[in-house]
């Protein structure tokens, strides 16, 4: 199955947009207020225009002291007048210059209104781009918009696809009962139907339970819950995995291979990393040839790092798949038969645990052929 | 009538073509891949093609423009989960001749089917009738004048393609290849069992016939004329 995913580049950034910057931030009871604004509504234009009349008032007077020293009051008086009524001309263009410096601003704000879910465009005209204050603004503003664009779409295409397996699950129980039902069949025509159906119920649970699952797990990461951790000893989370998947490889006559040297303990959820393990091995068990042998691998990588890998000897992956290998709903194009490979979640999911625990991992494929992922997690807690 | 069905989910493809051959007698071929399917579909000649849009390997869409591209008419009908208004409007623009959204109903499907085999062979009534001989394809049933006709499946089959043409000469090896799945080759003598079969029980009680032999060509469905003369005519 091919996806067409808007831009996967985006899809990544936005990921990480969902977290923090799609919530207004309130300002915390204990955050300090900004010396500036002390908390009410202020006026830049308003506040420089009244220091420098403050300015130059003390300029007036200083002007009309002096005078009243070395020429006569009345003399004083009349510069002071004459003074006054040039720097109150000076002023009136001072503001309406202010005025219109401030111009830019207010499209800016006209343009920053117009934002919605359908325009994600802020389209600050050239003139606004171009004065020297306002550009810094403007780059933020289009930078946060492309993250939150990304995450929007990423979140839509999700939807869209979650939409498009439940139909094609609800499709094939649709039409297996209207074809058990199209004519008069026999008892064990009637028998297999039924249990044939039953398998594709059980199918769509399946799905079901991993897409929510992937929903959970994303969701508590990205409220910042931070996974349960008690040290938990590396090795006998990949034996649990294997075990698990045992019957699965015989089915496929694949065999199953651990390969540990020393014993690494690390901070986390056994739960979670056998979830991880189990859906690599999975992978790689339904990838691999009958006949041939999946390989666990557990060593250090480094001082601060625990690395998994799980080597398969199939086809390996299309190297242009590589980027989009852990994106939901991906299956490998190189198997046509849809029932091998899934739903397309299994590599999400490992991908959004792994990301939980503040990990790496990678996809590649091996220098003769069959595929490695790759699993880093931190020995230390994040 | 010969059906390609392009659709990687086989228990959804399994139920699909059981029921074209359930319940219309059609010979269904499954390609579980875009590039299988286009392969498929641009070296047999079928009645109709259905396709899913979501396909390993190449999509539906993608199959569909290149293969009106490369000259071919075959009529084709789009299955999809995805039913957004715009996917449609563009299938339809790429030479689509019908779309019905996931999960739709068996009967449905074999319905619309059924209309555009029709109406790619330029029939558009569901009866087919050619002098008093009445073909209903929808009940499945044959007349000839009052007279209803029982016909074993296969030759309802031949019948139906040679109907859906009438008047042009159909070879033995089309017939093979549109009422057999790519298995054809296997059953390349039982066609004349099927005619002599078809001209028993329509033509013999009658004067006006109906089925002739166009010696080294095929077969042809039309009315009076005898067989020495289309010969002649040729």
């Amino acid at each position: 199955m091919s996806l067409t995913a808007g831009e996967p580049v985006a899809v990544h950034a936005g990921q990480q947009v969902q977290r923090a910057e799609i919530e207004p931030r309130k300002s915390a009871p204990g955050e300090k207020q900004s010396p500036v604004t002390n908390g009410k509504s202020v006026s830049i234009a308003r506040r420089s225009i009244l220091a420098m009349v403050a300015g130059q008032i003390f300029l007036l007077a200083g002007m009309v002291l002096v005078a009243a020293v070395y020429a006569d009051v009345p003399t004083a008086i009349y510069a002071g007048l004459a003074g006054l009524i040039v720097t109150l001309a000076a002023d009136l263009f001072a503001v309406r210059a202010v005025r219109r410096a401030l111009d830019p601003l207010r499209e800016l704000a006209k343009r920053a209104d117009e934002i919605s879910s359908r325009n994600w465009n802020l389209r600050a005209p050239v003139g606004v781009r171009m004065v020297t204050e306002i550009s810094p603004v403007v780059e933020a503003l289009d930078a946060g918009l492309a993250r939150l664009q990304a995450a929007f779409r990423h979140q839509r295409d999700f939807t869209s696809d979650a939409a498009h397996e439940l139909k094609t699950s609800a499709a094939i129980i649709k039409s297996g009962l209207q074809l058990l039902l199209r004519r008069p069949r026999t008892q064990r025509e009637y028998e297999i139907g039924l249990e044939e159906l039953l398998e594709d119920c059980a199918r769509l649970e399946d799905l079901l339970e991993r897409m929510l699952r992937l929903a959970r797990i994303e969701q508590l990461y990205e409220n910042g819950v931070r996974p349960k951790s008690v040290s938990v000893d590396l090795k006998s989370t990949c034996e649990a995995a294997l075990s698990h998947i045992r019957t699965l490889a015989e089915e496929r006559n694949v065999t199953l291979d651990l390969e540990t040297s020393d014993s690494i303990s690390l901070l986390a959820d056994s739960e979670d990393l056998e979830l991880i393990w189990m859906n690599l091995l999975e992978n790689a068990v339904n990838n691999g040839p009958p006949g041939s042998t999946v390989k666990m691998r557990v060593r250090l990588n480094g001082n601060a790092l625990a690395q998994v890998a799980v080597l398969d000897s199939g086809p390996g992956i299309p190297p242009a798949e590589i980027p989009y290998i852990f994106e939901r709903f991906r299956r490998g194009d190189g198997s046509t038969d849809r029932s091998t490979c899934g739903f397309g979640l299994g590599l999400a999911i490992c991908k959004a645990l792994v990301d939980a625990y503040g990990g790496k991992i990678e996809a590649m494929n091996l220098p003769e052929h069959g595929a490695e992922f790759r699993v880093d997690l931190p020995l230390q807690q994040f | 009538m010969r059906v390609l069905l392009v659709e990687d989910e086989r228990r959804l493809a399994d139920n699909i073509a059981r029921s074209f051959r359930e319940s219309a007698g059609y010979a269904v071929d499954i390609a579980v891949d875009g590039a299988q399917g286009l392969y498929l579909a641009e070296s047999n000649n079928y009645d109709l093609v259905v396709l899913d849009l979501t396909l390993p390997k190449l999509d539906g869409h993608s199959l569909l423009v290149r293969f009106r591209h490369s000259g071919h008419a075959t009529p084709v009908l789009i299955l999809s989960a995805r039913d957004e208004k715009q996917s449609v409007v563009r299938l339809l623009n790429a030479g689509a001749d019908d779309y019905l959204p996931k999960p739709f109903d068996l009967g449905e499907l074999l319905a619309r089917a059924k209309a555009l085999i029709r109406r790619g062979t330029g029939q558009r009534a569901p009866v087919i009738s050619l002098a008093d001989l009445e073909m209903d394809t929808v009940e499945r049933t044959v007349r000839r004048g009052r007279q209803e006709i029982a016909l074993a499946p296969m030759e309802y089959r031949v019948l139906e393609y040679l109907a859906h043409r009438p008047r042009a000469v159909v070879s033995k090896t089309e017939l093979l290849e549109h009422l057999y799945d790519y298995n054809w080759e296997k059953f390349s003598n039982v066609i004349e069992v099927y005619i002599s079969g078809l001209r028993r029980k329509i033509d013999d009680e009658n004067s006006v016939k109906l089925i002739h032999t166009v010696r080294g060509h095929g077969y042809v469905l039309r009315p009076g004329v005898a067989a020495e003369e289309v010969r002649a005519s040729r």
